[in-house]
Formats: structure tokens, C-alpha cells, sequence
């Protein structure tokens, strides 16, 4: 045991010699060439766009997608996404759920979140919006809006519930955040899953953001990074997206008819429970 | 020597307590359900965290990443604590005082509301205070439905099962009847 310890008190000794070794290397270089280097990097730069500007290009490519989207009457969309939660000390850790979503628009939705946290459904059918946890078999219905859009900013100022994917149907609403990039790039093509796709990369007020669009008569978002500036760790959320545009469905399923067992709850009001802190 | 058994000891009806609120998650959890429950099969909770923040999810509406910044400060009860031998006579307290911080805080599901909710509960270390915030409930409670809603009354202390966010908490509540 002690043995252990001293190799292992060996073992960080050299590492941190290794340590100061590449420190004192990284030194001189930088002591013997900064300004050379410098306006070398200056030049390499000169000649290629500047990142702070936005390409219209960049911008009328979002523009088509949400004219495509907005042209979708119906969907179903699966989604594998990641969030990174900011610890106290500044150490992201990262979370995935898997979302599935089938829309029909303009007022109704029925979603399915699975996490760590179980699995809950989401059901909305134009009348009342209605979250179900068939774990515990829980569930609680509010009175909803007449649409998607407006359901999406009603759960999350009253209730702190954020829409799985709200984006894809958002983009080509009046919630669509439009206009205010700083910086709008075309950063070229990619592939996602086999599918040729298009990436761009956007600069918003606290948030940076990539979108890998489709090529082709069917531009559809194919994965999206947010990637928070507000935070020193910079936390990002990914999504990748799995597209079905011809799903089929009956209007029925978007209304929840409670099950044998099923127990009725409360949605907490999100400002209550911020004023009670 | 005599130590040594002692800290086997310590160690052995820690570990009992501790898998105590590990068992009424599961039935809270129902399998899977709203309270945390390890991926495994329920037994093993993920560690529960602080944090001070997630990454927001849209580009297009978000108003929740910073609302609640300022929420995070206080100091939580903390899972070294729950093995304390000495502090667990009350079983009820352990469970609660290991739930809050898995929830609020717990890792699987940032949300500010939540967050908020946890430091209400970090303020109240009894299960009777009415209130406080819980992830499950002791496995010996009654689900009881007043007027629609229902309740889980267990002795004398009623929670009421809530959605925070799409996370289910418990809320001690003064008895609805």
C-alpha cells in the first residue's frame, strides 16, 4: 500500500516536472518570435473572410429553412439530444434525452421524453395541455392556447416547462428570433447520417450556434449545437435530428384519456416557486 | 480493533440508511417514473450535484437560463452527511435530507424552478415542515384523492405531488381534510 502511494507520488512529481518543462519550451518560443509570428497571423487572417460579419448567405439559408418548415403541416421528428449542466466549480457534466415528437399543426402535439429522470409524455390537442409521468402515474392538464407557439411560451413563463425541440416550430413563427447576429457564417458542406448537409455557424446575443442544414428541395435542420456564452463553461446543447414528414396518426391520440390508475396533480407555477425562494 | 468493528458497523447501518431513500425512490419512481432512480434497475442513485447553470436549448425562446443565476448559493445537505450514524435515528429526515439535494440539484434534469424549489427545502430539514420539497415519499404512505388531486398522506404528513417543470416533486402540505 505505502509503496503505491510513493509511486504514485513519483509518478505526479515527474508529471508536474513534465509540466514546467513544456511551459518553460512554450516560453521561449513565445519570447523569440511574437512579433513576427504576429503579423504573420495577422496576414493569414487578412486574407480570409473576418469572422465578425454576417453573410447574407448564411442568413437567407436559415431563411429558406424556416420557409420549408413553415411549409410542413405535419411532422414527426426523434431527436437525440445533449444539455451540459454547469457545476458549482465550473465542470460541465452532460446529460442526454431522446425525444420524440409528433406535431400537427397549428394545435396539437404529442411528445415523448426519455432521461434519467423517467419518462414523461406530453399531450396537447388545441384545448388542454396535459403532462403525464406513467412511472409514478402521475399526471396534471391545464387549459392550453389555441397554438403551438403560443403553448410554448405559456409553459414556459407560467410553468418552467420547456417544449422538447421547440425550435423546429418556432423557426417561421412570429417567436422566431430574427435579425440580430453578429456574426453569420457558411462554414460548408458536412454529412449527417449519409444525408448531404450544409454547415452555418451564428452569433447571437449570449450564444453561439451551429445548424447543419439539408441539401436539396428539402432543407431540414439535421442537427443544431447551442453553445452558452453567459456561462464561463460555456455549456452546449445538441441535437441531432431524425425527420418523418409523412407520419400517420389519428387527432385522438393528441388528447389524454387518463388510464385505469392514472393520478391527477399539480403544475407548480413557476413564479410562485421563484418568489418563495 | 474494537474501532475498527465500530466503523464496520458505522459503515454497514450507513449504508442501510442510505439505501433506505434509494427504496422510496423506486416506488416513487414506479419504475422509472418521475423521481430518480439509477438506470440499473433503481438501487443505485446517481450522485447528486450542485450546479449553476445549464446550457439553454432554443434560439428561439429561452427565458430560463438566468432567471434564477442567484439561486444556487445555498449550502446543501450533502450525501456524507446522511451516513452520519449518530444523526439518523430519524429514518423520515434521512430520506428527505437525501432527496432534496437529488432533485434540485440532482444532475439528470436542470431546471431553475427546481433549483429554487431546493433551496426552500435545503431551509427546512424535517419532513413535517410544511413546505419542503421531496423527491419520493416513505414507501408507507396512502395515496388519497381530495377534491381531484391527489395526496400521499403518510401518518400525519401530506404531500402533494407536483410537476416542477416536467419533474415530479413532493411538497409537504398542511392535511387537506
Amino acid at each position: 500500500m505505502l509503496m503505491r502511494i510513493a509511486a504514485a507520488l513519483a509518478l505526479m512529481s515527474l508529471a508536474c516536472r513534465g509540466g514546467e518543462n513544456r511551459d518553460a519550451v512554450a516560453d521561449t518560443s513565445a519570447s523569440t518570435g511574437t512579433a513576427q509570428q504576429g503579423s504573420a497571423i495577422n496576414a493569414a487572417y487578412a486574407a480570409t473572410p473576418a469572422v465578425q460579419t454576417v453573410d447574407k448567405d448564411a442568413v437567407a439559408a436559415l431563411d429558406r429553412m424556416a420557409t420549408y418548415l413553415r411549409s410542413i403541416k405535419s411532422f414527426r421528428v426523434t431527436a437525440l439530444t445533449t444539455r451540459d449542466e454547469v457545476l458549482t466549480n465550473g465542470q460541465k457534466a452532460q446529460y442526454a434525452t431522446t425525444q420524440d415528437v409528433l406535431l400537427e399543426k397549428p394545435n396539437k402535439l404529442l411528445a415523448k421524453i426519455d432521461n434519467d429522470g423517467g419518462r414523461r409524455f406530453l399531450f396537447y390537442d388545441g384545448k388542454t395541455f396535459t403532462l403525464w409521468a406513467d412511472g409514478p402515474r402521475y399526471y396534471a392538464s391545464v387549459p392550453a392556447p389555441g397554438n403551438i407557439s403560443q403553448l410554448s411560451d405559456q409553459l414556459e413563463k407560467k410553468f418552467g416547462i420547456e417544449l422538447p425541440l421547440r425550435d423546429l416550430f418556432l423557426w417561421g413563427t412570429d417567436n422566431q428570433r430574427g435579425g440580430a447576429f453578429t456574426s453569420a457564417v457558411d462554414l460548408g458542406p458536412s454529412q449527417i447520417e449519409g444525408t448531404s448537409v450544409e454547415q452555418y455557424a451564428f452569433r447571437q446575443d449570449g450564444f453561439d450556434w451551429q445548424i447543419w442544414i439539408q441539401k436539396g428541395d428539402y432543407p431540414l435542420p439535421r442537427k443544431l449545437i447551442i453553445t452558452t456564452l453567459t456561462d464561463d463553461a460555456r455549456p452546449d446543447y445538441t441535437a441531432v435530428f431524425d425527420w418523418n414528414l409523412a407520419p400517420s396518426f389519428n387527432d385522438a391520440i393528441f388528447t389524454f384519456d387518463p388510464p385505469d390508475g392514472a393520478k391527477k396533480i399539480v403544475l407548480a407555477q413557476a413564479d410562485t416557486m421563484s418568489a418563495s425562494k | 480493533m474494537s474501532r475498527l468493528l465500530r466503523n464496520m458497523i458505522h459503515v454497514l447501518v450507513g449504508l442501510v440508511l442510505v439505501y433506505e431513500p434509494a427504496l422510496a425512490q423506486r416506488r416513487g419512481a414506479g419504475g422509472g417514473g418521475g423521481a430518480r432512480a439509477g438506470s440499473g434497475g433503481g438501487a443505485q442513485a446517481r450522485q447528486a450535484v450542485q450546479t449553476r447553470g445549464a446550457a439553454r436549448t432554443s434560439v428561439n425562446q429561452n427565458a430560463n437560463t438566468n432567471r434564477t443565476a442567484n439561486v444556487n448559493r445555498t449550502t446543501n445537505a450533502n450525501v456524507n452527511r446522511d451516513i452520519n450514524v449518530n444523526r439518523d435515528i430519524d429514518v423520515h429526515r434521512d430520506v428527505d435530507v437525501n432527496v432534496h439535494h437529488e432533485y434540485g440539484y440532482g444532475p439528470c434534469c436542470y431546471h431553475p424552478v427546481a433549483r429554487a424549489v431546493a433551496v426552500t427545502a435545503a431551509v427546512a430539514t424535517t419532513a413535517a415542515v410544511i413546505g419542503s420539497i421531496v423527491n419520493s415519499v416513505p414507501p408507507s404512505c396512502t395515496a388519497v384523492i381530495v377534491n381531484g388531486f391527489t395526496y400521499e398522506q403518510c401518518g400525519s404528513t401530506w404531500y402533494q405531488p407536483q410537476f416542477v417543470g416536467t419533474n415530479t416533486t413532493y411538497i409537504v402540505v398542511a392535511p387537506p381534510r
